[in-house]
């Protein structure tokens, strides 16, 4: 009992107690303890044409941010306020966002008070207040003045059509003694025609260095591996359906043929050591194929627009068939022009990517199809039967499909 | 009237694309107040563009201003307070592939300043463009740059508050000079270099009564060591079609030495080795 009474009269002292301290604080305009208010410690600004967002870094780790977006001033998410797009007051927050970079936390802080100017437009007060009361406040720091806001906007301007378009020795933030506000300058029809001729110019020397390629690849093959290469064009000439069909059917097996390979090695034990060798095998033979096979359909065409019709599996000496090829690849490649010179119209620049890409699938395809059905050039399409009819006429009858006379063959 | 309808229809479909195709750049900025941390790890990621660090105020612990081409990056701009860790620079976007063309006509830059009174272990990947690195001044305790293409310089104008222990150059095909890598004051310098043309200026202070070693692995490019004189070397060059100025520098065994190696109070061992390249020796007073 003794000792409940005690407690009830320490109780009611410690209540008094701080009664009258917090009585006697506000009375002498104390401000709260400063270690229950976080304090500003960092703060980072992000800028784009559409709007302009500063997030200050707390010391308890929380964060706030203020954003000018699309007319609305948005305080941690929230619409706190609204503002005239466009206006004085955000461009003198974009001119403030601009340099807070090189401003410590405090003077941005600080400079945000110049936003309550009233010739930034009737809203500005109530933004301004709404941005203030979600901030702590900020203490004056050895970091340098705070900067006003009209020192700000009278200070090189941020252009964001500069920036997308604009060589860099330009500069991309530019001074300006005319235009005191931060401002998203249009882009202009110029620069768009500028930037549109230099892709432009870089797709045509793209196409340009893909023909080079290919017709350097066509020399080498021609010059290393000419037998090959006009038995498989031979193939390409002769059965060109067939030979896309092989090509498309052998597409979807080239990653089962791949693994079947690798399980094949690895269950021989000894063979796995040679399994990164057969793998780079493995895909230097496919591309081989079809690099192979597009430069003998180069062939074929080059050798339709020459009107040049050569024997099967007959090799043409000299430069006539590397011409053939040169013509071939330029008539292949020459669907890919359109595409590119047009490439920036939204739904035909596509349509056309879309038709020359397909076109040359279904060259690689057959070419690749052609160069199956040739073993890579090693067998001619054709070749077993053509061996039956060099059989002398006496061992005909061996085979086991019976053989027709000149006379049955004539139909007399 | 077909023929001008289309034109005309041909005119407002390219402003139209040229607008779609038009590149999105974006401006970061930020900066963190010095609150007695008593390390700060940077990592500066940079693909392409114009990059420049320098040393800032001391009150300020890192600063930074970002443009950046937001259909192609992300900005990286993260601070964790409790490993001093701050990241900065751009994440490519989609693949990470950016070709060289599209990165000498960027204009992404990236400007970015740490505190000197807080030591630095800096850490700066920087892809392609130009580069202008001042690290004078700073408290530097280690430091790893790598450079892909373009031109960068690295520059240490005012000696390191303190001692570093290793700085490391790995740089590819890019025109990389250096200046006053002594001010650096590193126990090591390390230098991985492919296909570049190198300029390392060893002069600077370097620490009183210390020997510093200087690794350098170069290939298919030219190295220009500027050494002083006042400094001893010794230089142990091994190459293969590799071609070295041995100018200032007496055979002893194995190994090459300056004439002042017995003598001098500070010394620098050069490992040098180098394939298929060119290596030239300049003396600075």
């Amino acid at each position: 009992m003794r000792r409940a009474r005690r407690l009830t009269l320490i109780l009611g002292a410690g209540l008094a107690a701080s009664l009258s301290a917090a009585t006697a604080a506000a009375a002498a305009g104390v401000a709260p303890d400063p270690q229950a208010v976080p304090e500003l410690v960092g703060h980072s600004t992000s800028i784009s044409p559409k709007s302009a967002k500063l997030v200050v870094d707390l010391s308890d780790g929380s964060q706030v941010s203020i954003a000018f977006a699309r007319g609305t001033v948005l305080v941690n998410g929230d619409s706190a306020a609204s503002y005239a797009a466009g206006g004085p007051l955000e461009h003198a927050w974009r001119a403030l966002l601009f340099r807070a970079g090189s401003l410590s936390t405090p003077q941005v802080v600080l400079a945000l008070r110049g936003l309550r100017a009233p010739d930034l437009g009737p809203e500005a007060p109530a933004v301004a207040a709404a941005i203030t009361a979600a901030l702590p406040p900020a203490k004056p720091t050895a970091s340098g003045p705070v900067p006003s806001l009209r020192e700000l906007m009278a200070g090189p301007e941020i252009n964001f059509d500069s920036l997308n378009q604009s060589p860099p020795e330009e500069g991309a933030v530019r001074g300006s003694e005319r235009n005191r506000f931060v401002r998203v300058v249009p882009v202009t029809t110029s620069n768009r025609a500028r930037l549109a001729l230099g892709r432009l110019a870089t797709d045509v020397a793209s196409l340009f260095g893909a023909l080079v390629a290919l017709a350097s690849l066509g020399f080498g093959a021609l010059f290393f591996v000419p037998q090959r290469l006009e038995v498989v064009a031979a193939a390409v000439r002769r059965s060109p359906v067939r030979s896309f069909f092989a090509g498309l059917f052998a597409q979807p097996l080239l990653l089962p043929a791949l693994i079947t390979l690798v399980i094949g090695l690895v269950l021989t034990i000894v063979g796995i050591l040679v399994v990164p060798v057969a793998v780079v095998a493995f895909a230097l033979a496919v591309a081989a194929a079809l690099v192979g096979g597009y430069l003998a359909v180069a062939r074929v065409v080059g050798e339709l627009y020459a009107a040049r019709r050569a024997h099967d599996g007959t090799y043409t000496p000299g430069w006539t068939a590397y011409r053939h090829v040169v013509y071939g690849l330029i008539g292949l490649l020459i669907i890919w022009v359109p595409a590119v010179l047009l490439r920036w119209i939204p739904v035909a620049g596509i349509i056309l990517f879309v038709t020359a890409f397909v076109f040359t699938w279904v060259m690689v395809t057959t070419g690749f199809g052609a160069a199956i059905l040739t073993r890579a050039g090693a067998r001619p399409l054709g070749a077993s039967g053509e061996r039956r009819a060099e059989l002398a006429p006496d061992q005909i009858w061996m085979s086991g499909v019976p053989a027709r006379t000149e006379s049955g063959r004539s139909g007399t | 009237m077909i023929l001008r309808l289309g034109a005309i229809a041909a005119v407002g479909t390219a402003l139209l694309a040229s607008t779609v195709a038009a590149q999105d750049y974006r401006v970061v900025s930020g900066s963190r107040l010095r609150r007695g941390e008593t390390e700060l790890r940077a990592r500066v990621e940079f693909a392409a563009g114009t990059l420049s660090l320098v040393p800032g105020e001391p009150g300020t612990l890192y600063r930074y201003s970002l443009v950046y081409d937001a259909g192609q990056f992300d900005p990286v701009t993260s601070y964790d307070p409790q490993a001093h860790r701050v990241r900065l620079g751009v994440n490519s976007r989609g693949s990470g592939g950016i070709s060289y063309r599209r990165a000498g006509g960027t204009r992404q830059r990236l400007e970015a300043s740490f505190s000197p009174a807080t030591p630095l272990s800096l850490e700066v990947s920087f892809g392609a463009g130009s580069a202008e690195l001042e690290l004078g001044g700073l408290s530097l305790t280690d430091a790893t740059i790598k450079a892909g293409a373009g031109e960068a310089t690295l520059r240490f104008s005012t000696p390191n508050a303190v001692t570093c222990r290793e700085l490391t150059l790995e740089v590819g095909a890019i025109d990389f000079a250096t200046r006053s890598l002594g001010n650096a004051r590193c126990q090591r310098i390390g230098v991985k270099g492919a296909a570049g043309n190198v300029v390392l200026d060893l002069t600077g202070q370097w620490p009183a009564g210390t020997t510093s070693v200087v690794d350098i692995a170069a290939a298919l490019g030219a190295v220009t060591l500027r050494l002083p004189q006042e400094v001893g070397v010794e230089a142990d060059l091994k190459g293969f079609l590799a071609a070295f100025d041995r100018s200032g520098l007496l055979r002893r065994g194995a190994s090459y030495y300056s004439a002042n190696w017995d003598t001098a109070a500070t010394k620098l061992r050069i490992s040098l080795r180098a394939a298929v390249g060119d290596v030239q020796v300049e003396w600075v007073k």
